[in-house]
């Protein structure tokens, strides 16, 4: 009888798990359907075609249900922020139909073109939760677009910096508001309307939670959140259950800020005691003068998308992270800046973090993460007058690197990893924009670190300029410091500026600004991921094809794995091509 | 000579449907696909439709293209292209798959050709097509002469700007043939003459690799079936028309998916007989749902695609294939909750039920425990399923470790797998500015009609139509098929700067030349429609709208076009967007033009089915909204008049189907004999 009655209580446990997952997705195709109405309806590429944006859902304490799957680096800030928020507005209650505006990096915000919009969920009259919608944004004023600029020494420079406000009161716009922001921003349609759209995703979000609701009962959905964040909790409970006890530290160091040469110190100290895991980040450098200071916000999502990633990849990204994982972190630190840093740049410093946090786990967990990775975001902008006209023309462009080797294969030459999430522009498409012309666009053989399994290499692009008077503004990292190799692997090769590379070539500084006569040439060479394994453990047909596709060269097997192994692999080609 | 046949070789069966011309009588049979002799399979399979050896044509889908390229079986190849870009193939936009967000070990794929068959020669084109550096011709040719000792069997060329100007694309060619004789060749400038490098080049390669399989094969098609009393072959492509089969094999790239793009096309020529100008289209098979949605009576279409990661830029249907179907694989996880992976346990070994081997739980396993699908699903010349392997699949990997019965482990896998797959339908209409409540489900595959019912209801749609021939809806489709050719051209300028006069110039230039290559190809060109459309955007967004006049190509265009297309194309934006701009500049990118054959009706049957619906036993079967087994009467699908109704919870089983009736809902037959389920109530 104690068994039957334990055999249906199972299955009644099993069927509320079940429950949670159908509402689960339902929750999460509000969540969809928030991002799909703002991509569709805003205005600039960054948020239609990159997806550089979040949207999720809350519960009437402003925790996190669920998150669209688009930024990993948006995570974790959305709890943030909406901590900050309920404190923000305790005395001033949000009305149905309010849209709540902020972006202030010291209040949970992540940098400044990070803009969120918080709006309340009623149901007869009674909060039941929230839904909010994050997107990168173009540019927000400030001294220069976007802030790209390297060298801008705070926040004031940046943009505008919008505390907790009302952007819409009771669904109507706030016009005061608009006509503020529109007489402040350099391309007052595109930020407008990309505002409107973030609107629009929170107005559709609501309709659409409370349908939800209304399917399946308020109890239901309150007893899922519940659920679901507990199983989040559950999952990285397990995970963690496998973590050794111990103190395990990761170091990565960031090249400068941009202004002096210091180097920044980025250490990350992870203590497991039993079930309790703290991360402390107390001993990274201090805040700095340039804009590479990384919010509190975006900190926390490059650890928590660490453990997610290294523990259980099935994890549903809401409150339940933030719950288990303690981060301690110091104010007027770089990962914790105080009023009045500037952030733009912070990914250089957010991505390390990460790095560092991937390989402290990464000694906890032998043989299961990858190695480093490039960590680091090059964005450039060529900014001038286009010949003939008075127009004025900005190319902006991003750039990734290598990706870390992993445990079992190679890394994937060439794409985006772990928190960062871009898109390239086409050669065609630039220059059927802009007075420039790309001379290649290339890997960097080489680049990637040696090892059982080899990094991925770097890119390369040269640009050259078919007008006088270009500016050429960008931020790039990882030009001193080269990525590590893990268990053995060899460092992958740092990225460089170069100027005129056929003619006297010059290394330009990675943060900063230079102009460009007709018929220079900008070579931006991008980092390559770190080793994984010894490199002597390395199949020389993987060797082979490596150097017979042009991706390592002789030099390098010489120098890296041995001039024995060189042999090897030449006398492997040899065989291999007199079997065919 | 009277009978039509539609052929659809699929991963696992090859279903074939011949349609009477004169009485519109329809029959169906499924066999599995030989992997070895695909044109031995389908004359195979001609005779189980019909005694009849002649046939006046056979239309013919197949999934050869696809599964060459998701099983990585293509031939050795090479790319040449512009010096400094030989990269752009395995740089491509630089974002990772949204699988791989979370998961470092999930990656783009591999470039189809690999670094070192990747040759750069040295020549420029810029953006207005003005040569900048002269193509090295000598390169060109030592660079050829390199690729024929290494026996490569085709060669992609794509240089940058080829779409502009494609002397160099074309001299290249020329060298290329001279070199190297028995190599196939494909140019960026033909395949996909449209802006953007990385998507081009991918194009092209797929159907440089796909021409040494395709090329033979249709020919070998071709001639089989001609020998075998085939009046007329041709063949299906994505765009949703048929070719002439060297035509086809000619632009192989161009037949990738084009089996769920009949099955598309099918429903919405059905929908249109219906009444039914707006629908969405489920396909659920063994390892994918394929998702296709119909507006205003035709297929929504896109103009870029994915197959296996790799971008394919050509006009095609849209269909989303999402990786849930009657064959994936159930699992408990470490932390004890029940999920549904992506991996499908396929044909081989299948299902548990199958009796083929598999011990892991399936979505089908699932329905069988649960009495949604009959034993003896399979129907004539299909097989019994076996309902202890699978409870035993099911009880080791779901309820023991659950500690739980078996029947709640079923109900468990198949809550989670409808509310994912309502998740995908929901979403991808979504993206489409759809909503899919109001608008009616057509449901087919093999094990779609099991489910439709309960998808339709969780996602708030009322409406469901389960075609008679569900199991075989794709190979329907190509039997009302239109002949047609897509051809397109790249314009790119600011609309202000265009006149009318040269849009109609152009749209006659390629109206000609996609009627030249259809008639050079053997197919018979009178009856054609030209239709055009132009591709516009404000100047400075990254993507693009087709606006559609409506009004078929003439030979001559009004004044006023450019105004008009100005009009469309503001309206459009605000329809998808939600904004229009009026004072900002438009700017015409891509100029399409496709002509089209005759589409064929939706075939009605010729009298009523005459007697009694047949009904067997009543069973207790499980209802997943319902949460709990209910009685459901059971009723043989080929037995059922046309006027017949029955209202849930009832059962519908043969032709290769399943349909489940759902408590709430009542079923009907039509002249069509399709199965129409309409919602009447709550539960």
């Amino acid at each position: 009888m104690a068994r039957s009655k334990n055999k249906a209580a199972k299955a009644s446990d099993v069927r509320a798990r079940v429950q949670s997952q159908v509402v689960r997705y339902a929750l999460e195709l509000v969540a969809e359907d928030m991002a799909v109405t703002l991509m569709r309806t805003a205005r600039s590429t960054v948020i239609k075609e990159v997806q550089d944006l979040s949207c999720a859902l809350f519960d009437r304490d402003g925790r996190v249900i669920v998150q669209s799957s688009h930024a990993p680096m948006l995570l974790a800030g959305s709890t943030l922020t909406m901590r900050e928020a309920l404190d923000a507005l305790a005395d001033r209650p949000l009305e149905p139909g309010d849209v709540i505006i902020a972006n202030d990096p010291f209040r949970g915000g992540q940098h400044l073109m990070d803009v969120m919009m918080i709006s309340p969920v009623h149901l007869e009259g009674a909060l039941i939760g929230y839904v909010g919608a994050v997107a990168h944004h173009s540019d927000l004023g400030g001294a220069s677009p976007g802030g790209v600029a390297g060298g801008l020494r705070d926040i004031f420079s940046e943009g505008l910096c919008f505390p907790f406000v009302k952007l819409y009161q009771a669904g109507l716009e706030n016009r005061d508001l608009f006509a503020m922001i529109e007489n402040n921003v350099r391309a007052p349609h595109k930020t407008l309307g990309d505002l409107r759209a973030q609107a629009a995703a929170c107005l559709t979000g609501i309709r659409r939670f409370l349908e939800v609701v209304g399917r399946f009962g308020l109890k239901t959905i309150t007893d899922c959140n519940d659920m679901l964040i507990a199983e989040t909790e559950a999952r990285l409970k397990a995970g963690i259950a496998r973590l050794p006890d111990g103190v395990f530290v990761g170091e990565d160091t960031v090249d400068d800020d941009g202004v002096s040469d210091r180097p920044i110190p980025i250490r990350v100290k992870v203590e497991k005691q039993g079930e309790r895991i703290v991360v402390d980040l107390t001993e990274c450098g201090d805040q700095v003068e340039g804009n590479v200071n990384c919010p509190l916000a975006t900190t926390l999502a490059a650890v928590q998308y660490g453990f997610v990633v290294a523990l259980d990849k099935h994890v549903c990204p809401n409150h339940g992270c933030f719950n288990i994982i303690e981060v301690k972190t110091r104010k007027g630190s770089v990962v914790d800046p105080e009023r009045p840093a500037a952030t733009a740049a912070r990914t250089n410093v957010s991505l390390k973090v990460q790095e560092a946090t991937l390989m402290a786990l990464a000694q906890m967990l032998p043989g299961e993460i990858m190695a480093p990775s490039h960590a680091q975001i090059s964005h450039v902008a060529f900014v001038g007058t286009e010949p003939g006209t008075d127009r004025a023309f900005i190319y902006n462009d991003i750039f990734g690197g290598g990706a870390g080797a992993r445990p079992a294969k190679d890394g994937r030459d060439a794409q985006d990893t772990h928190l960062a999430r871009f898109m390239n522009t086409p050669t065609e498409m630039i220059e059927h924009e802009y007075p420039v012309r790309v001379r290649c666009y290339e890997l960097v053989p080489d680049s990637g670190g040696a090892g059982t399994y080899r990094g991925a290499l770097g890119v390369a692009r040269e640009v050259e300029a078919l007008t006088d008077k270009v500016v050429f503004s960008r931020y790039g990292d990882r030009q001193k410091f080269p990525v590590k190799g893990a268990d053995g692997g060899g460092e992958g090769r740092p990225g460089r500026f170069v100027l005129n590379p056929d003619d006297e070539a010059r290394s330009l500084k990675s943060k900063g600004v230079d102009e460009l006569r007709r018929g220079d040439v900008v070579r931006i060479v991008t980092p390559g991921g770190g080793g994984y394994g010894a490199p002597s453990e390395r199949r020389v047909d993987l060797l082979a094809d490596d150097l017979m596709n042009g991706k390592i060269t002789e030099g390098h097997i010489a120098a890296e794995y041995g001039e024995a192994m060189l042999d090897k692999v030449k006398a492997w080609l040899a065989g291999g091509i007199a079997a065919e | 000579m009277s009978g039509r046949l539609g052929v659809d070789i699929g991963g696992t069966f090859t279903d074939v449907v011949r349609l009477d011309l004169a009485t519109g009588a329809l029959l169906s049979a499924k066999v599995a696909t030989d992997y070895a002799d695909p044109v031995g399979g389908i004359v195979a399979g001609k005779t189980k439709v019909s005694t009849e050896r002649e046939a006046e044509s056979l239309h013919h889908a197949t999934t050869l293209a696809t599964n060459a390229i998701l099983e990585g079986k293509l031939p050795k190849g090479a790319l040449l292209t512009t010096k400094g870009f030989r990269d752009v193939l395995d740089i491509g936009r630089i974002q990772r798959p949204v699988e791989g967000i979370y998961d470092f070990n999930i990656d783009n794929p591999e470039p189809l050709i690999p670094r070192a068959l990747r040759l750069e020669v040295a020549e420029r084109i810029d953006a207005k097509g003005e040569v900048v550096a002269p193509l090295d011709e000598d390169a060109v040719r030592a660079v050829a002469r390199e690729l024929a000792s290494q026996n490569v069997k085709s060669v992609a060329i794509c240089c940058l700007f080829g779409f502009v100007n494609s002397a160099h694309e074309r001299r290249i060619a020329e060298i290329v043939a001279a070199e190297l004789p028995d190599a196939e060749i494909s140019l960026s400038s033909a395949v996909s003459p449209e802006i953007r490098e990385f998507e081009r080049a991918s194009t092209t390669v797929i159907d440089a690799l796909l021409k040494p399989i395709l090329l033979p094969y249709v020919s070998r098609l071709e001639e089989r079936l001609g020998g075998d009393g085939v009046g007329q072959v041709r063949i299906m492509l994505a765009s949703g028309g048929l070719t002439a089969p060297t035509l086809a094999g000619g632009q192989p790239a161009a037949m990738v998916n084009s089996g769920p793009a009949a099955g598309v096309l099918a429903a919405a020529n059905l929908g249109r007989q219906m009444g039914l100008d707006d629908l969405v289209t489920i396909d659920m098979g063994g390892t994918s749902l394929d998702i296709g949605v119909v507006e205003g009576g035709r297929p929504v279409h896109k103009y870029e695609g994915r197959i296996a990661g790799y971008p394919l830029r050509l006009p095609m249907i849209d269909v989303a294939a999402v990786a849930a179907g009657g064959g994936s694989i159930a699992f408990v996880d470490q932390v004890g909750y029940i999920q549904v992976a992506r991996e499908s346990a396929g044909s081989d070994p299948g299902p548990a039920c199958y009796g083929r081997g598999g011990t892991r739980p399936t979505i089908t396993d699932a329905d069988l425990i649960l009495d949604r699908l009959g034993e003896s699903f399979g129907g004539e010349g299909g097989f019994r399923l076996d309902r202890e392997a699978a409870a035993a699949a099911m009880r080791t990997e779901i309820a023991e470790p659950l500690e739980i019965g078996v029947d709640d482990a079923a109900a468990g896998v198949l809550d989670i797998i409808q509310a994912r797959m309502a998740k995908a339908i929901s979403a991808n209409t979504l993206e489409k500015g759809l909503d899919v409540r109001g608008l009616p489900l057509v449901v087919y595959g093999g094990a779609g009609p099991t489910h439709g019912a309960e998808l339709a209801e969780s996602m708030g749609m009322s409406r469901l139509v389960v075609p008679y021939l569900a199991g075989n809806f794709s190979a329907v489709g190509l039997l009302l098929c239109p002949l047609r050719w897509d051809i397109s051209r790249m314009i790119l300028r600011r609309i202000d700067e265009l006149e009318a006069i040269d849009l109609a110039f152009q749209i006659g230039a390629l109206d000609q030349e996609a009627r030249t290559t259809l008639d050079a190809g053997g197919a018979d060109t009178a009856d054609l429609t030209t239709r055009w459309i132009a591709h516009m955007r404000y100047v400075g967004q990254s993507y693009d709208l087709p606006v559609d006049l409506g009004e078929p190509w003439q030979g001559e265009l009004q004044p006023d076009v450019l105004d008009e297309l100005i009009v469309r194309f503001h309206d459009l934006h605000q329809r998808r967007f939600a904004y229009r701009s009026e004072a900002e500049t438009v700017e015409l990118v891509q100029l399409r033009v496709s002509v089209i054959g005759t589409e064929r009706d939706y075939p009605l049957p010729s009298g009523t089915q005459q007697g009694d619906a047949r009904q067997g036993e009543t069973r207790a079967v499980y209802f997943t909204a319902h949460g709990g087994r209910l009685d459901a009467s059971v009723w043989d699908r080929r037995t059922l008049p046309s006027d017949w109704q029955v209202d849930g919870p009832a059962v519908v089983e043969g032709e290769g189907s399943s349909a489940l009736i759902p408590p709430g809902w009542r079923a009907e037959t039509d002249e069509w004999r399709n199965l129409v389920m309409t919602r009447t109530g709550e539960a």
